[in-house]
């Protein structure tokens, strides 16, 4: 098995305020890792240093055995990592299709030329379910449309280490059950990926390990069944809702 | 990528009757002069809108239009160059300042940027003004020498003092540079700049090069914009600061753009040639005293009616 990220004591701190604290794990290619924990728990911070787009107060990233904690955002995303937003980050004057195709313009090296990006982008709108917007300016898309179409880009990308960030963020049910079946197809292809989520219902289902943060640190990873009954994620989760609830 | 929605014909119709009317018409040396200067401006407007594409609104291109001027006279005047020579060679001055301008402004965006240019032309301005021993100051020099005269097999071009040659050429520059312009925006590095422009942080996660494509952006847009500051003084025949480094020259490009249209290549000229001689032709012998003012108007009109230019015209329903 191939390695495809690890992250070696990794952590992060804005000015006094330790977010990530001495953060270790390994991603073998075609896992899917769900980073979960409360609000606060460094679940973005981590996921924006994997991403590249925070740098690091201490420790090393690795991306196929290449260290890569210093590389920038746009580097990486030559080198072969797509991500998504937790607000969706689409070209809205382009239309669909152009937004698909500029992720195969662009993105993981080499690029190919303009007709086969095309393609590429024609079968992603499919495969997301877009096709019948392809002419549609990105702007007039639904939040889920949008988080469609960011996905199809960063799938455009051809990745070799997808992140999603959020993705079921302020999404329906039927939304969310609806990217859950398309999650499973496409790890049906064995794309590697990492995803973050604070509520469980994607996460869950869709990955093969979960890693639990809180205040900065791994307080459990395993099978998503065992995790989530781990009685420190509970004690995490519930403590969050109970500070909440004392708070309200 | 995708062709662009608009047709070659409007624009190619509209260049064969720029290059054909001063054949029809004898003794239209002032409309020779007007539409001559019109076609600069157009040059200089494409010029901005370059760096325009990647999101990025100068207050400040008099600046590598001032440096072009200043470093094509200044070669003429102390090295008796031709001015076929001085004027690509003066250019690099504004395409030095587009260096530092990008180590210092290329963190800054929309409004910080604006200002950080709007300041940063009084720069050299200061420089130039006071530098007396090389550039005589605020006196200025006078006596350039003109543009050359050009010998095609026998055939004699002085495009020093025929305003129909200076026309012509002035014609060539511009539509030479909406050729160009027309050609980066439909390949890969125009889209990289439009998706600079419309979401950088999109941009960046597909792995675009946001600093340096925007760099080019810029350097390409400084050379442009110095070249024609460079045309501009020969033509006078005199440079003065006040003159080149000139806030209306940072103006006008973006005025035009925004009349014209900046999304389409043809936009930024459009918008000169319909608006400068009217400004020329029209305004100043009826309000000689505020014909400027006009500008003013067309741009509030504009951007309430016709945000996207009136080049745009054609997708509004």
């Amino acid at each position: 098995m191939t390695t495809c990220l690890k992250v070696r004591g990794l952590s992060k701190h804005f000015g006094e305020q330790g977010v990530l604290r001495e953060v270790t794990f390994a991603l073998e290619e075609g896992e899917a890792l769900g980073i979960i924990g409360p609000n606060g728990a460094g679940k973005t911070t981590l996921f924006n240093l994997i991403a590249g787009w925070l740098a690091p107060s201490g420790g090393d990233i690795f991306f196929y055995g290449r260290k890569i904690t210093r590389w920038p955002p746009d580097r990486r995303g030559r080198g072969g990592m797509a991500r998504t937003f937790q607000t969706p980050q689409v070209f809205p004057e382009m239309t669909v299709l152009e937004n698909v195709m500029m992720g195969a313009w662009f993105g993981r090296e080499p690029h190919p030329p303009a007709a086969q990006a095309r393609d590429a982008a024609r079968g992603l709108l499919e495969v997301v379910g877009l096709a019948d917007k392809e002419a549609a300016p990105a702007r007039e898309l639904t939040l889920m449309q949008q988080r469609l179409l960011e996905l199809a880009r960063a799938l455009a990308t051809r990745p070799r280490l997808l992140l999603l960030d959020e993705i079921a963020a302020g999404l329906s049910l039927k939304a969310v059950k609806q990217l859950t079946d398309l999650m499973a197809k496409l790890r049906g292809q064995g794309l590697t990926l990492v995803l973050t989520d604070h509520l469980l219902n994607l996460v869950v289902p869709v990955s093969d390990r979960l890693l639990a943060l809180d205040e900065g640190q791994i307080i459990a990873q395993g099978p998503p069944q065992t995790i989530i009954h781990d009685p420190r994620v509970e004690a995490a989760y519930l403590g969050t809702a109970a500070a909440a609830a004392e708070e309200g | 990528m995708e062709k662009p929605h608009w047709s070659s014909i409007g624009p190619a119709a509209a260049a064969l009757a720029l290059a054909v009317w001063p054949l029809v018409f004898q003794d239209a040396s002032l409309y020779l002069q007007v539409m001559g200067m019109a076609c600069l401006y157009g040059t200089l407007a494409l010029a901005w809108n370059l760096y325009a594409l990647s999101g990025a609104v100068s207050l400040g291109h008099a600046a590598f239009f001032g440096l072009g001027a200043y470093g094509s006279a200044l070669l003429s005047h102390h090295w008796q160059w031709s001015t076929v020579a001085t004027i690509p060679l003066g250019a690099l001055a504004g395409l030095a300042f587009g260096i530092l301008w990008n180590l210092g402004f290329r963190r800054l965006r929309g409004v910080y940027l604006g200002l950080a240019s709007l300041a940063a032309m009084e720069i050299p301005k200061v420089i130039l003004d006071n530098w007396d021993s090389l550039t005589y100051g605020s006196m200025g020099m006078t006596g350039l020498s003109k543009l050359p005269v050009l010998t095609l097999g026998g055939w004699q071009v002085d495009l020093g003092f025929d305003l129909k040659a200076q026309y012509y050429l002035l014609l060539a520059l511009v539509l030479a540079t909406a050729v160009l312009l027309r050609q980066i925006m439909g390949s890969r590095w125009g889209w990289a700049l439009r998706a600079l422009r419309e979401n950088e942080t999109a941009a960046i996660a597909i792995g675009i090069r946001a600093d340096r494509e925007r760099a080019r952006a810029l350097l390409g847009s400084a050379y442009l914009t110095a070249l024609c500051g460079g045309f501009y003084v020969h033509l006078l025949g005199l440079v003065e600061p006040p003159l080149v480094f000139n806030l209306h020259l940072s103006a006008l490009p973006l005025i035009f753009s925004i009349f014209g249209g900046r999304r389409l290549f043809y936009g930024p000229v459009l918008g000169a040639l319909i608006l400068y001689p009217l400004e020329q032709l029209v305004f100043q012998p009826l309000f000689p005293m505020g014909h400027a003012g006009v500008y003013g108007v067309v741009i509030i009109l504009t951007i309430f009616f016709f945000p996207q230019g009136i080049s745009a015209w054609r997708g509004l329903k």
